[in-house]
């Protein structure tokens, strides 16, 4: 109605502007949750289990509702569906999960803090068997229900640091909407190279807020997929899906193709449980051997994302959704306050980019840590792995994002006097 | 001739009903001569938990009380695989016993053999949701106080669509009735009666064996208005625990629709091209197509 209204009235007056139209179609207006799920498609998710909860079930719910995907396979036009299922509760959801990805099938599950607690012991399971599966974590005001409709970082050493014992988790963070979109493609190309859980954070405030986006940024056609060491073995033959032969990758025939064993419990090369303490050690170090592996594949711009001035004595430390803010004041912070900054966003966390951090970060005067949290857990990342510690703290945790405004007034008061940690409020 | 069982050793105990169950299993997988690379034998953790090491189709070992989900997940994506869950009375109807009851909802294809030996075996002997109040079996301190659960009972109520019990010693009897369940169209639950020489020294092989007699074969509902009252006989039948204990089926639907049925309505592709069947990749390119979804968002 409204929209023919305007169609109308637009007939009638003459242009003043001699505007091109814009084209239609290039722009798309997208929100995190739906990136995500966009992006799992594109990626060539087969299975998602979800329990519901804010904010992620709305990723799931538009799976749910797009669930024949179009294809095109040898040239030829196709559709294939997804299986999307409603579980019972949260450990159902990664269950069913792990299980579909044990039949060779790309599947994900997604959630919120409270749901992910639920998952801690499977992921610890999916480490233990070398099992890939996707975690989308939606992070949102935490402890307990928080702030369920606000956002937060909280929850990120808790999801890196998620089930008991050492096992190779890959967790890595989005910084916006483009970002969420490949990132969840590259979740399951790290999941499936690595026969490992991957945890891909995303916070409330991207998921639940719209960009748009030129068709551009969403282009996945150099996008690889790449799906490590999976092979079809010959059914008739049993092979050893723990061999020690191939490094610490060994291959993964799925469940259906060729006969194999998984168990929590430690196992020898076939899959059954073993307690011998010489097969303890060599496949500890296994399953241990594939996250150096990874910290050696993963490109070092999937792994940080640096921006503004490499010369700068100054350096910012962020992770997620100050990315936005910190982009959009670079510009005014230099012209205007005077201030060069070298900014640093982290996107890994398992593996931590610790090298490479260290590298940029070594010679900085100030290293500014900027993090939606209380204790600055980026910032312990960085102290932990690097033996560097942030000089100044610019921290938010009312559940609101931060906005320019507020975090050029903070960066200015850190550099200019020297506030070691300032506490932002701003929002509704 | 296939081989349906492994060469692990098995570390249950002396006499253990887990022999008399992997014993059925595998005459059964043998009877109906089920390739060993399409079936998946998926476990929680407990004693009877151990048994997919020792039955030489796949085995998916998981966590205590998780047999279910997993085995749902490798169901859904890939429904030509014949899929069994082998767990405990502890590890289904303690802390798995959710699953247990949301599965009848889904009546997914999948056969779930409960051993049921009214202990935790393996954290040895604390009372299992089987286990009737006022018993004290061997490693009790004092009479269990709790009022006990009964499988079939929460099987029919729940929804699924067979539901039988055996006993473990007596093999024959086991292997059919799993043949049967296996063979099912839906979600099946056979409650297998399984003595536990180590901590249940009240329901044993000579205290079941006195008790246990055979149901007849009338079971099955014939019609679908027929099923309330079939359901409603064969739940009286399962109160029936004392002086006489009957094994058998108890109960079998078959107009129910299987939850892959359910799934193929909206989905008509889904048996032919189940996610497991799909080509998501070739040359290192994704075959998925997501421009018409990104039209939709066009702006
Ligand atoms: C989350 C969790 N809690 C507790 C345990 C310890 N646990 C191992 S087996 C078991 C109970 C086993 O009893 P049941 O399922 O009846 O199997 P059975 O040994 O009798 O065959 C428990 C509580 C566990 N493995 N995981
Ligand atoms: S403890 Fe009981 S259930 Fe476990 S192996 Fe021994 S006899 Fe069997
Ligand atoms: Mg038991």
């Amino acid at each position: 109605m409204n929209m023919l209204a305007a169609e109308k009235a637009s007939l009638l007056v003459k242009p003043v502007f001699n505007l091109k139209p814009i084209k239609k179609q290039e722009m798309v207006q997208i929100d995190g949750n739906t990136a995500a799920a966009i992006g799992k498609i594109a990626g060539g998710i087969g299975f998602q289990s979800y329990y519901p909860i804010t904010p992620a079930s709305d990723e799931s719910v538009y799976l749910e509702a797009n669930q024949i995907v179009d294809t095109v396979v040898d040239g030829a036009k196709s559709s294939r569906p997804v299986v999307v299922v409603q579980t019972e509760d949260e450990i159902s959801a990664i269950g069913m999960a792990i299980g579909a990805g044990l039949a060779g099938v790309r599947s994900a599950t997604a959630t919120s803090g409270p749901g992910f607690a639920l998952m801690a012991e499977a992921l610890s399971w999916a480490g233990q068997t070398e099992s890939p599966v996707v975690v989308t974590y939606y992070v949102r005001g935490s402890p307990s229900t928080g702030l369920p409709t606000r956002s937060g970082q909280s929850d990120l050493k808790f999801a890196a640091n998620v089930g008991h014992g050492e096992f190779p988790k890959i967790v890595l963070a989005s910084g916006d909407h483009a970002e969420v979109f490949h990132d969840a493609i590259l979740a399951f190309n790290l999941a499936e190279a690595y026969q490992t859980p991957v945890i891909h954070l995303i916070e409330k405030s991207i998921a639940n807020t719209y960009s748009t986006l030129d068709k551009a940024e969403l282009d996945y056609s150099k996008a690889k997929i790449e799906r490590g060491a999976l092979v079809r073995m010959d059914p008739g033959k049993d092979y050893n899906r723990y061999s020690l032969e191939n490094g610490p990758v060994s291959p993964r025939s799925p469940l259906g193709s060729s006969v194999a064993w998984y168990s929590g419990d430690e196992h020898s090369e076939s899959g059954h449980i073993s307690e011998n303490p010489t097969n303890r050690t060599a496949m500890y170090e296994k399953r241990m051997k594939k996250l150096d592996l990874a910290a050696k594949e993963i490109p070092q711009d999937e792994k940080l994302n640096v921006f503004g001035d490499s010369g700068a004595e100054n350096a910012v430390i962020t992770f997620g959704s100050p990315k936005g803010a910190l982009k959009d004041i670079l510009e005014d912070l230099l012209s205007e306050d005077k201030i060069k900054l070298q900014v640093v966003q982290v996107r890994f966390f398992s593996p931590f980019p610790a090298e490479e951090l260290a590298k940029i970060l070594q010679n900085k005067k100030r290293v500014i840590d900027v993090e939606n949290n209380y204790t600055a857990q980026l910032g312990s990342f960085v102290s932990e792995h690097l033996h560097i510690t942030p000089t100044h703290f610019i921290l938010k945790w009312n559940g609101r994002q931060m906005n320019t405004d507020e975090l050029r007034d903070a960066i200015k008061r850190a550099v200019g006097n020297d506030e070691k940690r300032i506490v932002l409020n701003s929002g509704m | 001739m296939v081989n349906y069982r492994t060469a692990e050793y098995i570390d249950w105990c002396p006499s253990c009903g887990d022999f008399g169950i992997v014993s059925s299993e595998t005459m059964a997988l043998a009877d109906l001569g089920i390739d060993r690379s399409k079936a998946v034998v998926v476990s929680g953790i407990g004693c009877s938990s151990k048994i997919p090491h020792y039955i030489n189709v796949s085995g998916v070992h998981t966590m205590h009380g998780r047999a279910i989900p997993f085995a749902s997940g490798i169901k859904l994506v890939n429904p030509d695989l014949k899929v069994i869950v082998n767990s405990g009375d502890g590890d289904l109807l303690g802390i798995g016993v959710g699953h247990l009851v949301s599965a009848g909802r889904r009546n997914l294809d999948i056969t779930i053999l409960l051993h049921n030996n009214g202990v935790y075996g393996l954290t040895k002997g604390q009372a299992s949701p089987t286990l009737h109040r006022g018993l004290q079996t061997k490693s009790l301190p004092t009479k269990n106080i709790n009022d006990s659960l009964d499988p079939l009972a929460i099987a029919l109520t729940a929804g699924y669509t067979f539901v039988a019990r055996a006993y473990a010693y007596d093999a024959m009897f086991t292997k059919e009735i799993i043949k049967k369940a296996i063979m099912h169209k839906g979600t099946s639950l056979v409650d297998i009666l399984q003595p536990c020489p180590t901590y249940n020294n009240i329901n044993t092989k000579e205290w079941y064996e006195k008790r246990i007699y055979k149901l007849d074969e009338d079971y099955e509902v014939k019609a679908p208005e027929e099923a309330s009252e079939r359901m409603s006989k064969a739940l009286i039948k399962s109160f029936e625990w004392g002086d006489r204990i009957p094994i058998g089926i108890f109960y079998e639907n078959n107009f129910i629709p299987e939850y892959g049925q359910r799934i193929a309505e909206h989905s008509p592709a889904y048996f032919s091209d189940y996610p497991a069947k799909q080509v998501i990749e070739q040359n290192g390119k994704s075959t998925t197509d997501i421009s018409r979804l990104l039209e939709k968002l066009g702006v």
